[in-house]
């Protein structure tokens, strides 16, 4: 009977601290991406907040080069030319992922820590908006941890991307000089 | 022409379509079916695709290609631009098994390009970008376990798979054109009587 109790313990706190992100995160806004520029195609990188792993980062490369780290619970934005791309992972083991970028797209690729011998291995696999959403996943990675590889947006040009985005939506609403001044009351926010 | 009719309506009771068939004006279908290559095909219109082999992430290898086939017909403001059937090509951009420790297989496609009026038109945006069902989580937890257990259960965490992906022949996608098709110029039939550099091409009397 102990022993059964013990078991039942161990596993209710396995699962517990294996859980996906807080349950918190699913309720706050979704994570607003920008669009990327012109002829340029996107592959955001996330990672889910597990407590699994959660010290290791998740050094996202391509050619050899660090595009960034992924810490739990984190994402980056990578703006790329279009083609096939391929991302590497490392730590005691390589994890490949090969994408086809589109120009003018959005794609998503998912980083988990799995279990290793001496350390976890990261695990890097194609996603979907939809599980990003999901996974509640809505830090945005250091500018700190970015680079050198190029391509990963910091935190200020999100924003910038994102205001600029946000900019155009206006000036494509706004009313032209020949309409009446009432006209103004239409424009949207921001 | 009384007898016609009677004939015809005596037939009809058993065939009717037939009898009218000969006066009823055409039903105008939906999209025109006037011969391919005839007009422009804007970049970025959609499409429907199928695979014609089984792809899966056990079963395909990064760089393979595979023949594809158009499964619905292109419209373009109701005009059939090109009919259902037409043979492509596409690309495996990404195969990998899966493995211990949870791992599933993924398996990422392109449509490469579709044979259409003598040449091939450029495909994109296929989205097929598929991981199958991992079993990371369940890992994570017996390890989270096992790290309290006085035995190393957690090694048993290696030996659980990830379930592969299977895209089997058949499956339907949907596609993009790359690029703006536009039909060749169509030869001036005024052409045929200037006269060329050739002499003996063209005799002119007078």
């Amino acid at each position: 009977m102990k022993s059964e109790a013990k078991w039942s313990v161990l596993a209710g706190l396995g699962l517990a601290l294996s859980t996906q992100p807080a349950l918190a995160a699913s309720e706050a806004d979704p994570v607003a991406i920008p669009a990327p520029p012109a002829g340029k195609g996107q592959i955001v990188f996330y990672r889910t907040g597990t407590i699994m792993g959660a010290a290791m980062g998740c050094s996202v490369n391509e050619n050899g080069e660090k595009i960034s780290s992924l810490g739990a619970g984190r994402y980056f934005i990578l703006v790329t030319e279009p083609g096939r791309h391929e991302y590497t992972v490392k730590s005691e083991a390589k994890d490949v992922l090969a994408l086809e970028v589109e120009p003018d797209e959005t794609q998503y690729a998912m980083c988990r820590i799995k279990m290793g011998f001496m350390a976890g291995r990261p695990d890097l696999r194609p996603s979907t908006e939809a599980e990003f959403v999901k996974s509640g996943t809505d830090r945005l990675v250091d500018a700190d941890d970015m680079g050198p590889g190029p391509g990963a947006l910091r935190p200020d040009e999100v924003e910038l991307a994102l205001s600029g985005a946000a900019g155009a939506a206006i000036e494509d609403d706004a009313p032209i000089a020949d309409e009446p001044a009432d006209a103004e009351e239409g424009a949207p926010a921001a | 022409m009384r007898k016609g009719v009677l004939v015809c309506l005596g037939a009809g009771v058993l065939a009717p379509f037939p009898c009218l068939a000969e006066e009823a004006p055409p039903v105008p279908s939906s999209a025109s079916s006037a011969p391919a290559c005839q007009y422009a095909i804007p970049a970025l219109t959609p499409i429907v695709i199928e695979t014609l082999v089984d792809l899966g992430s056990a079963v395909s290898q990064s760089l393979d290609t595979f023949p594809l086939r158009l499964a619905e017909p292109i419209v373009v403001d109701g005009h059939e631009v090109l009919p259902a059937g037409s043979a492509g090509e596409g690309e495996v951009v990404h195969a990998k098994k899966a493995g211990g420790s949870g791992t599933p297989g993924e398996l990422v496609l392109a449509a490469r390009w579709l044979e259409a009026c003598g040449t091939r038109l450029r495909l994109r945006s296929m989205h097929v970008a598929l991981a199958g069902q991992g079993a990371v989580a369940t890992v994570n937890a017996i390890n989270a376990g096992a790290a309290l257990a006085p035995v190393p259960i957690g090694l048993v965490g290696f030996a659980i798979r990830g379930r592969n992906v299977l895209y089997p022949a058949g499956t339907r996608a949907t596609a993009k054109i790359a690029v703006l098709f536009e039909p060749p110029a169509p030869v001036p039939e005024a052409q045929d009587l200037l006269p060329t550099s050739n002499p003996d091409a063209a005799v002119y009397e007078g």
